[in-house]
């Protein structure tokens, strides 16, 4: 009894504790100055097509909090239709909410002007491949992956093959 | 380097077997992942994280042989342990080099992108690169005539930096690494390095009570196995109070601004 109430806690635990989909980092390159942002997609780098997007550029350049920019945002998918989003300033960067409408690939934009000067331009493509499916087709699989796993599954195949019906030298050869 | 005997009994040494099965598994999961994943963005990031989890797995792994062998002495299953440990250091080597070519020129683009990282980047790369250095000298180093040429005691002392590699390796991933903002990433990885360390504490306590038997009595074998180990537990758990995680920010950014990142 004890034992299972035990595990019944512990289970609750991670249950509660179950992950929340986050965000890693691409690294974008400043089209104006060598700055350089980290773009971080959420949920996990991965959007889904038909729900709520975060993206969010970390920019690496320290005077930019002293500054007053203003930042614009354009999503551009693949049939060219352009989109301004609208974003949020703060100190650590720039982030924008985007419901993507369908898989494909999109282009992003974003200009941080100051006064009329254009301060940086970022531009990035990305890929979304998970949810409402769009019209064309999101990418095929390349041959080479599917040789290199079917090699790899064999060739693993022949060496357990191998080390059992050798396990008894292995045995004695591989000890201290 | 490897002797006319070594290749000779090639089919018989578990070290071959675990080497290409380090081999077939990184061939395995970056085509699986180019099948599954159509961004190559994306690809590039979940193989460098795989590849970055499968070199730490395999440094625990290796990390935990020794005090496992100091508590339950050496029957036949733990000789093979011992002896097929050299291999699981080397797999964890060449997991490492992979994870960092591809986060290096895969997400970072080379040099070039190097400069435009945020300052917690570097310094997380800095302590990677540092760990991947040393763990590259350990797998070089890990055949039998570089052993015989260094003698022993040398080389004994070159792979106690192991130590201070898995401490880099720690800041490493807690400094930009993207999953452990996840509560029950967390609490797992704190489970398994508070065993870790548990183990080590043992090792280092049996080491020293030969070292000074007049120690050797078991309750200052205990109190000093309990120091040790809440020491280094309470060290890693207050690690989020003087180091900042880059994504735990974000992340916590994030969740202050609606939490839209619950599905």
């Amino acid at each position: 009894m004890n034992r299972k109430l035990v595990l019944a806690s512990v289970l609750t635990t991670l249950i509660s504790c179950m992950p929340h989909p986050v965000s890693a980092h691409v690294l974008v390159k400043d089209n104006v100055t060598k700055a350089g942002a980290v773009l971080h997609v959420n949920p996990d780098d991965d959007p889904v097509a038909g729900k709520k997007a975060w993206l969010f550029f970390g920019i690496q350049d320290s005077s930019l909090p002293d500054k007053r920019p203003t930042a614009t945002f354009t999503i551009t998918d693949d049939q060219k239709n352009q989109v301004a989003v609208p974003t949020d300033v703060d100190r650590s960067g720039i982030s924008a909410e985007y419901v993507f409408p369908r898989q494909g690939m999109y282009q992003l934009d974003l200009v941080i002007t100051e006064g009329g000067k254009k301060l940086h331009e970022f531009r990035h493509n990305q890929r979304i491949s998970r949810g409402i499916t769009g019209s064309q087709a999101t990418g095929s699989t390349p041959a080479w992956a599917q040789a290199g796993l079917l090699f790899a599954i064999l060739l693993g195949a022949v060496a357990a093959i191998v080390a059992f019906n050798r396990r008894h030298d292995i045995n004695k050869y591989s000890r201290f | 380097m490897l002797s006319q005997e070594t290749i000779k009994n090639l089919p018989n040494n578990s070290r071959f077997y675990i080497l290409v099965f380090s081999v077939l598994l990184s061939m395995f999961t970056a085509c699986l992942l180019r099948m599954q994943v159509g961004s190559e963005q994306l690809f590039y990031i979940r193989t460098e994280q795989i590849f970055g989890f499968i070199a730490i797995g395999y440094v625990y792994l290796a990390l935990a042989i020794s005090p496992v062998q100091k508590i339950v002495g050496k029957p036949g299953w733990m000789k093979c342990v011992l002896f097929a440990r050299r291999a699981i250091g080397v797999s964890a080597a060449y997991f490492a080099f992979l994870h960092a070519a591809v986060a290096f020129w895969g997400q970072i683009g080379g040099f070039d992108g190097l400069g435009l990282l945020p300052r917690t980047f570097m310094w997380s790369l800095g302590f990677g690169a540092i760990a991947l250095l040393v763990l590259f000298l350990m797998a070089a180093t890990s055949f039998d005539k570089v052993i015989a040429f260094m003698t022993f005691r040398h080389w004994k002392w070159l792979h106690r930096f192991i130590y201070g590699a898995g401490i880099l390796i720690i800041l490493h991933v807690w400094m930009v690494g993207t999953h452990v903002v996840y509560n029950s990433v967390q609490i797992i990885c704190a489970t398994a390095l508070g065993l870790l360390f548990g183990l080590q504490s043992w090792r280092i306590v049996s080491d020293f009570a030969k070292r000074f038997p007049v120690f050797s009595s078991r309750d200052y074998l205990i109190t000093i196995f309990i120091c040790l180990w809440l020491v280094w537990t309470l060290v890693l758990l207050s690690m989020p109070n003087y180091i900042q995680s880059y994504h735990g920010q974000h992340h916590n950014a994030t969740q202050r601004e609606g939490g839209h990142q619950h599905e």
